[in-house]
C-alpha cells in the first residue's frame, strides 16, 4: 500500500464496538476510516470525502440492503466505490444477491479483523 | 459600532449550543455569522450544508431587526443555536409581535417579479421543522435540521486497546471457527479438509513452516489418508526437539530458540522442522483424551512476535483439527462394524440355507445323535453325520477358524468336499483328500479348521479314526473305560502335502464315542478353567445316560458360567451309540 496518503474508508455501522474494531485496525494498517451510524450522513460525507472504499453495514437505522450502496453509488464521484457489506445474516444467497449487484464483499459477523484488512487493502492497493 | 461580545459555544455530551442576545444593529451580523459558521465547522457540517445555514441565519437576524426591533439599535435579538446528537437547531427572538399567525405555514416559491417570500421558501425547502412563538417577550422562529455527525472515538488509553485487542482475537477466532466447521460439515475426506483449514489459517498470517505432525501411535488409517500431503509428517520423519514438543501433550509457543528450549536436540544432527524455527507456535491435536498430533508453525527468521491473535487462532485451528481426525476415526471404526454386522447376516443366511444340521442316518446298529449350540446366531462348528454308498456311518466334526463369511464359505466347501469324498477309504485318506481340497480353496489366505472324522461299518464292528488338531474324540467301552482317540496332525488348509495316520478300534458293542469341539470344555465356571478333565469326567460319569440328557446337563453348565453374557464359543456334541449284544467279527 502507499504510504504517502492514507486511503480513506467510509465506514456507515451503528454498533459503537463493531466501530471500534474497525478504528483499531484501520490505525494498525494506516488506513484513515471515516464513521458514520445512519446512512444519509455517510452519504453526505461520500460526496465530500471522495473514499477508496465504503464498509457499510447491511442494516442501518435509516437505509438497509442494496439501497445502502445505490445511495453511495449515487453520489457524484462514488459510482464505482468499492463496497464490503457486513451482515449478521450472511446467507449464501444474500451474498449472492449483493454480489451480484455490485458489492465487492460480504463478511459475515463475527468477521475476521485479519481477513477484512486483507482484502481491503487489497482493494484499495 | 464595536461589534457584540458573543460567548463561545458551551459544550456537553450530547449537546453544543451558544445563547446570546446583539444589539437590533445589521452591523453585528457579520460577527454573528463568523460565530455560527464557526460551530458548523466545528460539528462536521458539510459546506454546502453550512452555506444554506448561513442564509437561514442571516434571513431570521435581518428580518428581527428589520420588523421585530424595527432597527432599533437599543432593542436586544436573541439567538440561540445548539447541536443535538440528531439536529442542528436555531432559534432567534425579537421584540415584536411577529408576522401572522400562520405565516410561517407554508410557503410558495415567489414570482420573479415578487418582492419578498424568497426566504421563507428557502426556509421551509431546508429545515425539518419550524415552530413559531408569540410570547410576552416577542416573537421568537425556531428552526429544526436533522444533523447526524461522524462518530468520533475518545483515544484508546492502553487498557481499552487491551480489550479491544482481546475482543478482536475473539472475532478471529469465531470467524475461523464458523467458516470453517461449514467446510467440516461437508468435507468427505479428512484430508481435504485439514488441507483447506490450514491454507485458510497460513493466508491470514504468512509463516516460513507450517505442519502438521503425526502423534507417535496416530492410527494408521489416518497416517495413510494424511500421507499424500506436503504438509504432513510422521513422527518417525521428524527431530528429536520435535518429537518432544509432541509428547508433552501441551501447547509450546516461543519468540527465540531459548524460548523454545533445545534439550533434546541432538548435537550435530541434522536440525529440521522445529529446530530452524526461530519464532513459532506448536499446538496440540487432541480430542477428548486422545492426542493425535501437533500443529506446528513459525519463522525462520526475525520478524513479527507471535502474537496472541494468531495463537489463539492457532488454538482454535487445532481444536478442529481434532474434531475432524476423532470423527475420520469414528467413521472407519462404524464402517467396519457394520461391515461385520452385515458379515454376519450373510453367514447366518448361508449357514441357514446350505449348512443345516440334517438329521443323522439311522440304523440298528448304531444311534446318532447331534448337539449343537451357537454363540452369537453364527456357528463355527460344524456337524455331519451320512452313509456312504456302502452304508457306513461316517461322520465329521469341524470347527472353523472365525466367524463370518468367510469361515461359513469354508464350512460350506468343506461340506461340499465331505460329500464328495466320503466313500474314499480308510478313513485317513479321506482326511488328506479333504485337506488337499481346503488348502487349494483357501489358497494364500490363512484359514482353517480342525476336523475329526470317524466311519462305523454298516454292522456296527469297526471304527475308523482320524484327527486334524481337532478335540480328542472320546470313546467309552461298556466297563467305563475311556480311551481318548487323538489328532494326528494339524488342521486342514494348513499344509497341502500332509498326511494323517488314523486309528482302528474293534467294537463289541454297547460303546458310546463322543466328539464335541472346544466351546464345550474351553469356558469359566466359578472363576477356574472347566477344561477338558472336568468334561471327560462329566461325560464319563453320565455314559449311560441318554444322549438328550447328556447334552442338557453340559449346556446347562456352559449356559450357567456364561451368565447374561453370550456365548463365547459354539458347543457341539456328536453321540454315537453302538448297539449293544451283537456278533463281533
Amino acid at each position: 500500500m502507499s504510504s504517502t496518503t492514507p486511503k480513506r474508508i467510509l465506514v456507515a455501522e451503528d454498533d459503537r464496538t463493531t466501530a471500534r474494531i474497525y478504528q483499531l485496525h484501520f490505525r494498525r494498517a494506516g488506513l484513515e476510516g471515516h464513521f458514520f451510524e445512519r446512512a444519509a450522513p455517510a452519504m453526505e460525507a461520500a460526496a465530500r470525502l471522495a473514499p477508496h472504499l465504503a464498509l457499510l453495514d447491511y442494516e442501518l437505522p435509516d437505509m438497509r440492503g442494496l439501497e445502502i450502496m445505490r445511495a453511495l453509488h449515487a453520489v457524484p464521484g462514488c459510482a464505482h466505490t468499492p463496497v464490503i457489506f457486513v451482515t449478521g445474516r450472511a446467507k449464501p444467497s444474500l451474498i449472492a444477491r449483493l454480489e451480484d449487484a455490485g458489492a465487492v464483499a460480504v463478511l459475515g459477523k463475527p468477521f475476521s479483523p485479519a481477513a477484512l484488512i486483507r482484502q481491503i487493502e487489497n482493494l484499495v492497493a | 459600532m464595536p461589534q457584540a461580545a458573543i460567548p463561545e459555544c458551551t459544550a456537553t455530551q450530547s449537546r453544543v449550543e451558544l445563547q446570546t442576545t446583539i444589539p437590533a444593529d445589521l452591523a453585528h451580523l457579520r460577527t454573528l455569522r463568523e460565530r455560527f459558521e464557526a460551530f458548523l465547522t466545528g460539528i462536521d457540517v458539510c459546506a454546502a450544508e453550512r452555506s444554506t445555514w448561513l442564509v437561514v441565519l442571516a434571513e431570521l437576524v435581518a428580518n428581527a431587526i428589520r420588523h421585530g426591533a424595527r432597527l432599533d439599535p437599543t432593542a436586544c435579538i436573541r439567538v440561540a443555536w445548539s447541536r443535538e446528537p440528531d439536529a442542528i437547531t436555531l432559534r432567534v427572538g425579537d421584540p415584536g409581535q411577529g408576522p401572522p399567525e400562520g405565516a410561517f405555514a407554508e410557503a410558495h416559491l415567489p414570482d420573479d417579479d415578487a418582492e419578498g417570500g424568497r426566504g421563507l421558501y428557502l426556509l421551509h425547502a431546508f429545515a425539518d421543522e419550524i415552530q413559531t412563538m408569540h410570547g410576552t417577550r416577542g416573537f421568537e422562529v425556531t428552526v429544526r435540521r436533522a444533523h447526524h455527525a461522524p462518530t468520533t472515538f475518545a483515544p484508546a488509553d492502553d487498557e481499552l486497546e487491551q480489550i479491544l485487542d482481546e475482543l478482536s482475537t475473539c472475532y478471529e477466532n469465531l470467524s475461523a471457527f464458523h467458516r470453517l466447521s461449514q467446510s467440516l460439515l461437508h468435507a468427505d475426506q479428512v484430508e481435504g479438509f485439514l488441507d483447506e483449514a490450514l491454507r485458510d489459517f497460513t493466508t491470514l498470517h504468512p509463516f516460513d513452516t507450517a505442519l502438521v505432525i503425526g502423534a507417535s501411535d496416530l492410527p494408521s488409517l489416518l497416517v495413510d489418508a494424511l500421507a499424500g500431503c506436503e504438509w504432513f509428517r510422521r513422527y518417525d520423519d521428524v527431530s528429536a526437539s520435535s518429537q518432544g514438543l509432541l509428547e508433552t501433550h501441551g501447547e509450546r509457543i516461543w519468540d527465540t530458540p531459548e524460548e523454545r528450549g533445545d534439550g533434546l536436540v541432538r548435537p550435530g544432527a541434522r536440525q529440521t522442522d522445529s529446530d530452524t524455527l526461530f519464532r513459532g507456535a506448536a499446538m496440540p491435536i487432541v480430542a477428548g483424551t486422545t492426542t493425535f498430533g501437533m500443529v506446528l508453525v513459525g519463522r525462520t527468521r526475525e520478524g513479527a512476535r507471535m502474537r496472541s491473535h494468531t495463537v489463539s487462532s492457532l488454538r482454535t485451528i487445532a481444536d478442529l483439527f481434532g474434531i475432524a481426525l476423532a470423527n475420520a476415526r469414528m467413521r472407519h471404526d462404524r464402517a467396519q462394524a457394520q461391515k461385520s454386522i452385515r458379515e454376519l447376516e450373510i453367514a447366518v443366511e448361508i449357514q441357514r440355507q446350505l449348512l443345516p444340521l440334517l438329521p443323522p442316518p439311522t440304523s440298528p446298529a448304531w444311534r446318532v445323535t447331534l448337539d449343537q449350540e451357537s454363540a452369537r446366531g453364527v456357528a463355527g462348528d460344524y456337524v455331519i453325520a451320512t452313509t456312504n454308498t456302502r452304508g457306513d456311518l461316517v461322520v465329521a466334526t469341524v470347527d472353523v477358524m472365525g466367524k463370518g463369511v468367510t469361515a461359513a464359505l469354508l464350512a460350506s466347501i468343506f461340506r461340499t468336499a465331505f460329500e464328495l469324498v466320503r466313500d474314499v477309504q480308510p478313513v485317513e485318506v479321506l482326511m488328506q483328500t479333504l485337506n488337499r481340497v481346503l488348502c487349494t480353496q483357501v489358497g494364500e489366505m490363512t484359514m482353517f479348521a480342525t476336523c475329526a472324522v470317524a466311519r462305523i461299518d454298516k454292522e456296527g464292528h469297526w471304527l475308523e479314526h482320524a484327527n486334524a488338531g481337532h478335540c480328542h474324540t472320546l470313546l467309552f467301552d461298556p466297563s467305563g473305560a475311556i480311551r481318548e482317540l487323538e489328532p494326528s496332525g494339524p488342521p486342514l488348509g494348513l499344509v497341502p502335502t500332509m498326511t494323517y495316520t488314523s486309528d482302528r478300534v474293534l467294537l463289541r458293542g454297547g460303546e458310546r464315542i463322543h466328539f464335541v469341539s472346544d466351546g464345550c470344555y474351553e469356558f469359566t465356571e466359578h472363576g477356574a478353567a472347566f477344561g477338558w478333565p472336568k468334561l471327560r469326567a462329566c461325560l464319563h460319569a453320565h455314559r449311560t445316560h441318554a444322549p438328550s440328557d447328556v447334552w442338557e446337563l453340559l449346556r446347562g453348565r456352559v449356559r450357567a458360567a456364561a451368565g447374561q453374557a453370550p456365548l463365547e464359543d459354539d458347543c457341539t456334541l456328536l453321540t454315537i451309540d453302538v448297539t449293544a449284544a451283537r456278533d463281533t467279527p
